[in-house]
């Protein structure tokens, strides 16, 4: 793993990517962080990790066909890289070495 | 409706521009669903205030500042240079940047406090929650089709036959302010039996359901009540706290004077400050109609009631008014034919604190002009404070020329130069507007005790201010930094470079500036001449003769319980008792009783009287009561006739009339009066009264008209007792006050002591014209200080750039008088030419000030002159010292210069 590293939150966005596939724009992203996780985002700060993440090669995004809703404009979906999918893995892979590194007291007091 | 369920068109706009284009659509879609969303969720009000918020959260480097991607790195690297030579251009010239900061900031300042008058004024009832649905129902009373006048309240049945008659209402209440027709004492006995007790001036009787037409929040007891049950109250929050201190006052017992004990069902919160009615008490209705009249429900002869009605969803105010006539005739078509016609009205609650200026109003209103002058007011400091800006940027261009020329010539284009300008003004603003918040925290404080704030409303904790101050700093740096910007980015880079700068700060160039500094001079001159005007009028007011003396008195309220007359005959021993007393005190000039005092609103008006030339022509006249003591005492002047005497027999049954009354009876002298009979009743009842004596001294302020009032003797109830004392100084009073508080409490131990002095009383009056010449006077001493700013940073430039000249002159043998002739001829031609251009502005302005008034001080010459020869002394001191110093310079010096 390079020199980049991800905030917490940018990860956080960065997963929904990868859980919303073709579905991921602003909004749904936003709703599905209150969803699951149960916390209240700003779309304006999604939408600049959005780019953040677009700028850093992790995602990339494209414009979604028009709908009726929200007034004809289009969505703008976000795809996670092949670069995105590693660095998520590879985070997740550090985070479980160091899990198993912590001295699992519950299990042993039972 | 579709209409309405579109994101606001600003907000819109200013995503489109703070959005780079490749972004634009995307997150305009994200928030167009989330409108939508909102919209189903809380409403389109929270809806659109919602979007703009969000708008606003998009004001973010990583939105703005992301152009088209492959210009990013190279923009950011160029705004870090412009931000570094803007920095030390402000550097290096200080006295400049200060000027520029400084004056900006003080304008902004007045702009913020003005504006937080402004909205604190027209937040008045806009808190209720659907308060566009409510609305006053107002009432006017015509005699003969002869208007006889426009009153807040009308009859006890009104809201209810309006509700059940109209399916448009969907709720009503009656409020009786009973506290206004008595004094109203209220007791508690506490725990020890110790008795607390206080006078109280907000007591109202609420018929129908109050907390469904209004929102003021109940905090103790049931907070889903509506109306309020029979023999309970429900207190303020500070009266509960006065009366029962940290217990519960729930369930607790107070005592009302006219309508015995009550029990406190619940407490609301102290009623905000932009509320027109301000109830501390609102206790269970009572039946306030006599028997005669058919009882409460059918009572259309009392107009003392104040009437609220909420219309339904949609309701459409318009069509209901057309009904309302249809209204009148079915249900006062009887009370109508006997004492005149009726016709109402309603009016938006939200309307009434600023527009509303009937008889009766529930309290002291606002004044919608004095809210408009404030607006443009505040307008025309900030461009001042602007003005300031752009004569300065634009006088100072040719220190500039030569990084132009060289920055031109490395390959600047014109666009860059210009934002590298606006960039500037942009720093010089926000600067600005950093000192400005600091100097309104510091100076928010005292300026709100002088307008009378509630300690709650505070504009920094109000989105809408910080909305106001975005829009100020973006819309004044770019109006403010375009001009300089694009005269200086013209320049010629060859021109500039070879040293050929002089075509700059010629023709167009200095006319505008001229201009401007004109501008902000007639400016000044026409607030000083405001604020000189209405000084003016207020110490005219104040000083014109009364007819009476008023001086070196005190008044006590005698809380007189309200009945047919000699219903209180213990009363009325007791004070007789303390009269006699007190005659006997030594620094007491004589004692008198009446029923009204100069300076308290009248409201006992009754049409009843006839014109004595047109037996038919009924007037509308005021009663009151006076003792046989009070002309002889105030020393009113008598026109004509005697005063009433204990001697004659007949005077209680004799009427004095002031010269107002006089004129409505329609005698053409005051001679004319004495002696004279006079009708008064209702057919066929008429019954006659003899005038004896006709005064002439003031019952109300020299704002209005005054009241034609009809005095008898025997009448009403005697509600104050004034004291008149010989000629006291500061320490007597004290003394006095406690010896006459002995005598008052031994004699009516069950009515609290409460007094003040009849001088300041009156005065109060004039209280709403006070502030507004203080607040004027502030924003005055703050415009003409901004232009002093201007003016000197601007003189100071042109003594600079002219100090070669100058030194040629004073070679050639120019004298030091010359020379300063020469550097403030300029000015003062300015200043005079702003003079006369302020001339009709003034003219036309404190006329149709005026117009409100019934008194009117003349409009005299020095008041045009006086303060034009002001602004040239303040030109002269600004500029004097720079152009003394200018003239006073060794040529060889001058010369040397550069």
């Amino acid at each position: 793993m390079g020199k980049e590293y991800l905030g917490e939150f940018e990860e956080l966005v960065l997963t929904m990517v990868g859980i919303l596939q073709d579905d991921a724009y602003g909004n749904a992203i936003v709703n599905e962080i209150k969803e699951r996780v149960g916390r209240d985002s700003n779309l304006s700060a999604v939408h600049v990790t959005l780019y953040r993440l677009e700028d850093k090669g992790l995602v990339k995004s494209s414009m979604g066909g028009a709908t009726n809703a929200r007034g004809g404009r289009r969505k703008r979906i976000f795809t996670v890289t092949n670069a995105g999918l590693s660095m998520l893995r590879a985070m997740k892979e550090a985070r479980m070495d160091l899990w198993k590194l912590i001295p699992q007291l519950k299990i042993v007091g039972i | 409706m579709q209409e309405k369920n579109i994101p606001p068109k600003f907000s819109h706009r200013l995503l489109e521009w703070i959005c780079p284009s490749g972004l634009f659509e995307g997150i305009e879609g994200d928030l167009v669903e989330q409108f939508e969303e909102d919209i189903k969720t809380c409403g389109v009000r929270s809806a659109k205030r919602r979007f703009t918020w969000n708008v606003m959260r998009f004001l973010r480097p990583g939105i703005i500042l992301r152009n088209r991607f492959s210009l990013q790195l190279y923009r950011l690297y160029m705004v870090k240079a412009y931000f570094k030579i803007s920095l030390r251009h402000l550097m290096k010239d200080k006295v400049f940047s200060f000027i520029n900061v400084i004056g900006l900031a003080i304008g902004m300042v007045a702009a913020f406090l003005i504006i937080q008058y402004v909205d604190f004024e027209m937040s008045y009832d806009r808190f209720h929650k659907n308060s566009d649905r409510i609305y006053r129902v107002c009432h006017n009373r015509y005699q003969d089709g002869i208007l006889q006048y426009e009153k807040a309240q009308t009859f006890i049945p009104t809201g209810e036959v309006l509700k059940n008659e109209y399916p448009e209402v969907e709720d009503y209440t009656t409020l009786f302010k009973i506290s206004d027709q008595a004094e109203i004492i209220i007791s508690h006995y506490s725990q020890n039996g110790e008795s607390i007790k206080f006078s109280e001036e907000n007591v109202y009787h609420i018929k129908g359901n109050f907390f469904n037409i209004f929102s003021f929040p109940v905090v103790l007891g049931s907070r889903s009540i509506t109306s309020i049950a029979p023999r309970t109250v429900l207190i303020s929050r500070a009266i509960a706290e006065k009366y029962f201190g940290i217990t519960s006052p729930l369930d607790k017992v107070i005592h009302h004077t006219y309508n015995g004990d009550y029990k406190v069902a619940g407490v609301f919160e102290n009623i905000p400050q932009n509320s027109h009615i301000k109830p501390d008490f609102l206790f269970a209705w009572e039946s306030a109609s006599d028997a005669a009249d058919g009882g409460d429900s059918n009572n259309w002869h009392w107009d003392g009631f104040y009437t609220y009605i909420k219309l339904v969803n949609n309701a459409d105010v318009k069509t209901l008014e057309t009904k309302l006539p249809e209204f009148t005739k079915k249900y006062l078509g009887t009370a109508n034919d006997r004492i005149g016609e009726s016709t109402f009205k309603l009016q938006p609650v939200a309307d009434i604190h600023l527009n509303s200026h009937l008889l009766s109003e529930a309290g002291v209103n606002g004044d919608a002009t004095v809210v408009g002058i404030l607006k443009v007011l505040a307008l025309f400091v900030l461009i001042m404070a602007y003005i300031n800006y752009i004569n300065l940027s634009s006088a100072k261009a040719n220190d500039r020329a030569k990084e132009i020329g060289i920055r031109k010539i490395i390959g600047s284009n014109r666009r860059e130069l210009i934002s590298q300008f606006l960039l500037e003004s942009l720093m010089i603003n926000i600067l600005a507007c950093i000192l400005a918040i600091s100097i309104v925290i510091f100076f928010i404080m005292p300026y709100r005790e002088v307008f009378g704030f509630e300690g709650s409303f505070n504009l920094l904790n109000e989105k809408k201010f910080w909305m106001w101050l975005i829009s100020i700093v973006i819309v004044g740096s770019l109006a403010s930094g375009l001009y300089p910007a694009f005269i200086i980015s013209a320049f010629e880079p060859i021109n500039v470079l070879k040293g050929k700068i002089t075509s700059l700060g010629r023709g167009f160039s200095i006319n505008l500036r001229r201009g401007m500094v004109t501008f902000q001079f007639m400016l000044s001159i026409v607030l000083i001449t405001g604020s000189a005007f209405i000084y003016k009028q207020i110490r005219f007011m104040r000083e014109k003769d009364l007819g009476m003396d008023i001086n070196q008195t005190l008044v006590l309220r005698t809380f007189a319980k309200f009945g047919p007359p000699g219903s209180d005959s213990v009363f009325l021993k007791n004070l007789a008792v303390i009269k006699n007393e007190l005659t006997t005190v030594k620094d007491i000039k004589g004692v008198t009783t009446s029923y009204d005092i100069p300076g308290k609103e009248h409201l006992s008006l009754f049409s009843n009287f006839r014109n004595v030339k047109n037996k038919k022509e009924v007037i509308s006249l005021y009663y009151s009561r006076i003792d046989y003591n009070f002309i002889p005492l105030f020393e009113a002047k008598i026109l004509s006739g005697r005063n009433f005497s204990e001697d004659i027999e007949s005077d209680q049954q004799a009427i004095i009339v002031n010269k107002e009354a006089l004129e409505e009876f329609g005698f053409d002298k005051p001679e004319d009066a004495i002696g004279n009979e006079v009708v008064y009743g209702r057919e066929p009842n008429l019954r006659k009264v003899k005038i004896i004596g006709v005064v002439d001294f003031r019952a109300t302020s020299f704002k209005e008209k005054n009241y034609p009032v009809v005095y008898q003797i025997n009448w009403a109830p005697l509600r104050f007792l004034s004291i008149k004392f010989n000629q006291l100084n500061g320490n007597d009073i004290n003394q006095n006050l406690s010896l006459i508080k002995q005598h008052w409490e031994k004699i009516f131990p069950e009515q609290p002591f409460d007094y003040f002095f009849l001088d300041d009383f009156f005065n109060a009056q004039y209280k709403s014209e006070q502030k507004f010449s203080t607040t004027l006077t502030l924003f005055t001493g703050l415009a003409i200080f901004i232009a002093c700013l201007g003016l000197y940073g601007l003189s100071s430039l042109i003594t600079v750039q002219r100090t070669k000249e100058i030194g040629i002159r004073k070679v050639l043998g120019a004298s030091v008088k010359n020379i300063f002739l020469l550097i403030s001829k300029d000015f003062g031609i300015l200043t005079l030419v702003a003079g006369i251009i302020s001339m009709p502005i003034v003219w036309y302005s404190i006329s149709s000030w005026l117009e409100s008034y019934t008194y009117k001080t003349e409009l005299s010459w020095w008041i045009f002159v006086i303060p034009l020869f002001a602004m040239w002394l303040i030109v002269l001191i600004t500029i004097g010292q720079q152009a003394i110093r200018a003239a006073l310079v060794n040529p060889i010096e001058s010369l040397n210069y550069e």
